[in-house]
């Protein structure tokens, strides 16, 4: 019956993991379930829905505190729709940002690449090879672990 | 530097880990990390009980520096100083490295790039739609349902 799904068909239905469906409670993504008699979660076709909706918005990159707060608006009986939007508009930006850093990075790489082409692979010391290319870098100032 | 006993000055170690920090272009904090995740061996310390560096950690550590700059992570750094540790040249090693991580970034601007895409057709899509349905049926939200 489509309105007394277990955990497990929920998770097969959304392809996700009941431990997964588990945490989503436990931080109020999902409401708690309903319980059968014998103890265990009953969910219905909303909570498919719900979930279908977390992992696809997920998968956009929207974080966990973003879907709730979506969530958590249409259930104040708010639309949600501008605070989406908002948030849509700034993650263009995040990963714009994001590829411009991975393009820089993939470049340095490439002439690392290159230039450690011409040393030997056998340096013990590691005073000519592509260690040192490494070791004399120009270091940034950037503080990062 | 008076502080050093005389016998970590003859051994060359005789740098404090705020200088060895400046040398290489990092911070203190930073290095006791990298003690901590046994990167650095343990700093040998002087009777104040200060830890105490020399030029080959200043070298170690511009290198720990310079591979964390090029996205290298903190076990890829650990296999590559314990080759060098053992007495391996770890060159080869480095090269392959190098090599794997041209083609993970490849791949990760390729996602970033078609997760873009798709932000933007939401965001054009969306301009069509009204923006206040509360049931989320009709609107952006509808749609990163259907995606």
């Amino acid at each position: 019956m489509e309105n007394r799904l277990h955990i497990s068909d929920l998770a097969q239905q959304t392809d996700t993991v009941s431990s997964t469906i588990r945490y989503y409670e436990e931080i109020g993504l999902l409401p708690p379930a309903a319980r059968a008699g014998n103890g265990y979660r009953v969910y219905s076709r909303s909570d498919v829905e719900r979930l279908q909706f977390i992992r696809r918005a997920k998968a956009l990159d929207f974080s966990l505190e973003e879907i709730k707060e979506i969530l958590d608006l249409r259930e104040q009986g708010q639309a949600p729709c501008a605070y989406v939007i908002n948030r849509i508009g700034a993650k263009i930006d995040e990963v714009e940002r994001k590829i411009t850093e991975l393009t820089h990075l993939k470049v340095e790489l490439g002439q690392l690449k290159i230039r450690a082409a011409r040393l030997p692979l056998t340096d013990i010391e590691a005073k000519s090879c592509i260690c040192h290319l490494i070791e004399n870098q120009q270091l940034l100032p950037i503080d990062e672990l | 530097m008076n502080r050093l006993n005389p016998a970590n000055r003859q051994a060359g170690r005789n740098l404090q880990i705020g200088q060895l920090a400046r040398a290489a272009g990092t911070s203190a904090k930073t290095i006791r990390f990298y003690e901590e995740a046994e990167l650095l061996p343990p700093a040998q310390r002087a009777e104040n009980g200060y830890r105490l560096y020399g030029d080959e950690d200043v070298e170690r550590l511009r290198f720990i520096r310079g591979a964390r700059h090029l996205d290298f992570t903190l076990d890829d750094l650990k296999e590559v100083l314990a080759l060098r540790d053992q007495g391996e040249a770890p060159c080869r090693y480095v090269a392959q490295l190098l090599e794997e991580k041209l083609g993970e970034i490849g791949k990760r601007i390729r996602q970033m790039q078609e997760l873009q895409q798709e932000l933007q057709q939401l965001i054009g899509q969306a301009g069509s739609l009204p923006d206040d349905d509360i049931e989320m049926k009709h609107c952006v939200c509808h749609l990163i349902y259907n995606r």
